[in-house]
């Protein structure tokens, strides 16, 4: 035990300095270039994603995720007054795996959504962008970097995520 | 991993960060889980005292123009059974990629997936304790627009090691309208996959075949709201553990087509698999190196109580269906009410597969034969499982939303036999209803502060196995931090069992830290249709994870 915690400890220093280092750099990060899927089994590349100088926000979902599609309902309602005022364009990301991707579309459409939707069903896209626990909601810039990230998602965040917005955009 | 080498990494990566702060060159992305579990012993509920498990790992990319760079480190400590092999602590994955317009090269470990995974996936479930990355060399290239084609070769990883198995694949996925049908309204995709191992044969009773082939074809069709997608699987016999050692071949074949519009979606699916085991040591079972990934064809549940009896697909035989509806009674219609009524109907069922003696056996699947034969078209002698769900989502008004589910499920566990079962009990075919009543509210805010509740009543009723479960769950969050309580209560065992458990919690960005506590059943812990058995517990859990 005295072993494993003077590992912990080793190990929580480095990369304690390593946090350090990289707080102020954060918030540079741009979105990393992974070939996801399309709903129509294509391939689109994530460095594609683009909306006109407008701000970005890419949201990690999956069907069987209660909090996320609660988010993603939550956003539907507010969604026309936001792109109206905002120019804010919507992608989710489902990490469904081939058990559900068929439901995806259906899903996305009956509860009609109007979001661009992708799938990552390996991970990989969620992988490089750090992502565990779903969801998780990233907000980007005209330039496709990084400005502000949450995970969880509980009523009311949404309002949060539009004062983010509403300080990119001025 | 020797000392040397983990002071060049961790230096490494501090001169890399450096670098990054002082001139902006590259970025660095990550993510941290660390849980730290303690077990005490109650005999209530049959758990036993333990050493406190740990576990964790740390993932870095960094990425420098087309340059990435990535390794996870992780920790185990007295793991519990059923992932064991994984105690001790080292960098479990490293890669390095170079990626641009027409190529994407790794070099270490890597996850890929070909199509739905019939034949090929490997991926990252910690949870579940699965990792199987391949370690070697992937190149992807993308010639022509809409043509995109993947060749690897490599081994497995098995917990701390390698496999002996040497893996090789090609998958090529091709878009038509990208080649050459630009103007077309519809979408076709199509992709063809093939994977071969090789695994000596040291087998002292039977000749085995050295290497092992497996072929797939894929087809999607996108007209207008319709899509249909076909996916079938071939592989050539390859006599294992898991399959009792035939030398039978084996095929899959997966349907799926699916029609939406705004307001109305429908799903539907057929399924079967036949001797689709495939892993690149023929010993392995459990969750242990599997090369391919066979999904259920059923809902995932995401309720405790719809949790008990899940259902896990069954690589050497199975054939099913599923169909799923999804409506939005429209807003402001007399039933819809002011912000509509949403429903989503699923059903699904799975039989075995069809079987007769084979001209070479004297009973089915006997080792050292072809094991069976198949009428492809026939269904099987069993009904595995069949589920039907009914979700009705209802919003009442701004802070008051409703979800109301009923659930009938029927687990053939009398032939699956993955529930653990009393002493004087058999294992028999499970039927039960499970309702299920969710309610959020929204609260006024505190100063400012948002806060909201959730309160779920479950109730299991069946008349098998250990009986009627009834379970209720209140939630609070306000601001950053949560507060849960919850109590599943299984008063049709002989020992009227409670498991209790509260949680506080607290996240800001992309950071959550949460301490539960209480009691966590025994049972089939499943993700994606895979599962793993736990153990019960009593004690403190406590969870870190971290997006940076």
């Amino acid at each position: 035990m005295a072993f494993f915690l003077n590992l912990i400890i080793k190990i929580m220093r480095k990369l304690y300095y390593l946090f350090l280092l990289l707080i102020s750099y954060i918030s540079f990060s741009q979105i990393p270039s992974v070939d996801i899927k399309t709903l129509e089994g294509g391939i689109i590349n994530t460095s594609d994603f683009d909306n006109n100088d407008g701000p970005i926000i890419i949201s990690f979902w999956a069907t069987w995720c209660k909090p996320c599609k609660q988010e993603l309902e939550n956003i539907h309602e507010v969604y026309e007054d936001w792109q109206e005022d905002t120019n804010v364009k919507l992608i989710a990301i489902s990490i469904d795996d081939a058990r559900n991707t068929s439901k995806i579309k259906p899903l996305v459409n009956a509860k009609g959504w109007d979001y661009e939707v992708y799938q990552d069903s390996n991970r990989e896209f969620a992988t490089k962008m750090g992502v565990n626990p779903i969801p998780h909601t990233f907000l980007l810039d005209k330039n496709n970097n990084i400005v502000w990230d949450h995970v969880t998602y509980s009523d009311g965040d949404e309002e949060k995520l539009y004062e983010k917005i509403l300080e990119l955009i001025e | 991993m020797n000392r040397k080498m983990k002071k060049i990494i961790s230096i490494s990566i501090i001169l890399i960060s450096i670098q990054l702060n002082s001139q902006n060159y590259g970025y660095l992305t990550g993510n941290n889980q660390f849980n730290y579990q303690t077990f005490h012993e109650d005999i209530a509920i049959g758990a036993d005292a333990r050493p406190s498990f740990s576990s964790g790992y740390t993932n870095l990319v960094y990425t420098y123009n087309q340059f990435t760079l990535g390794t996870r480190l992780e920790i185990y400590n007295n793991t519990i059974p059923g992932i064991e092999q994984y105690e001790g602590y080292g960098i479990a994955n490293k890669f390095f990629q170079f990626k641009n317009n027409f190529a994407d090269i790794t070099i270490g470990n890597f996850y890929d997936e070909f199509g739905s995974g019939l034949i090929f996936r490997t991926y990252f479930d910690p949870n579940l304790g699965i990792d199987n990355a391949i370690n070697g060399l992937r190149v992807k290239i993308n010639p022509i627009d809409g043509v995109y084609v993947t060749s690897l070769i490599g081994k497995q990883r098995s917990y701390w090691e390698y496999t002996d198995g040497l893996i090789k694949a090609v998958n090529a996925d091709i878009s038509l309208n990208s080649l050459f049908l630009q103007s077309w309204k519809s979408y076709i995709n199509l992709g063809f996959s093939f994977v071969t191992k090789h695994e000596t044969d040291n087998d002292p009773l039977y000749i085995l075949p050295e290497n092992v082939g497996a072929l797939n074809g894929r087809m999607n069709i996108t007209k207008g709201n319709t899509s249909i997608n076909v996916d079938y699987a071939y592989k050539i016999n390859d006599p294992s553990s898991d399959n009792n050692y035939i030398y039978q071949n084996g095929n899959g074949v997966i349907v799926t087509a699916n029609y939406s519009k705004k307001g109305i979606g429908c799903s539907i699916g057929v399924k079967r698999i036949q001797n689709m085991s495939f892993r690149s040591e023929r010993n392995a079972i459990l969750q242990d190196l599997n090369i391919n990934y066979i999904t259920p064809f059923t809902k995932q549940q995401a309720y405790s109580l719809a949790t008990i009896y899940p259902y896990s697909s069954q690589p050497n035989g199975e054939m099913g269906a599923q169909i799923d509806l999804y409506y939005m009674i429209p807003k402001k219609s007399k039933i819809g009410g002011k912000y509509g009524t949403y429903i989503n109907m699923n059903f699904s069922n799975v039989f075995s597969i069809n079987q007769s003696i084979s001209y070479d056996a004297n009973i089915l699947n006997e080792s050292g034969t072809i094991g069976y034969t198949s009428n492809i078209f026939k269904l099987g002698e069993d009904k595995l499982f069949q589920e039907f769900n009914l979700e009705i989502s209802k919003k009442i008004n701004r802070n008051l939303k409703f979800i109301t589910t009923y659930i009938n499920v029927i687990n053939n566990d009398k032939l699956l036999k993955s529930q653990a079962v009393l002493e004087n009990q058999n294992h028999e075919i499970i039927k039960a209803d499970i309702f299920i009543v969710e309610s959020i509210i929204k609260l006024p805010s505190i100063k400012s502060m948002r806060n909201s509740m959730k309160i779920e009543l479950q109730h299991l009723e069946t008349k098998q196995h250990f009986g009627n479960w009834t379970m209720g769950l209140i939630e609070y969050k306000i601001s950053k931090l949560f507060l849960s309580i919850q109590d599943l209560y299984n008063y049709g065992h002989p020992d009227k069992p409670h498991y209790y458990s509260t949680s506080i919690g607290y996240n800001n960005g992309g950071h959550r830290i949460a301490l539960t506590y209480g009691k966590q059943r025994a049972g089939l812990f499943c993700v994606g249709g895979v599962c793993r058995e736990v153990p019960a517990s009593n004690g403190f859990l406590i969870s870190l994870t971290s997006s940076f």
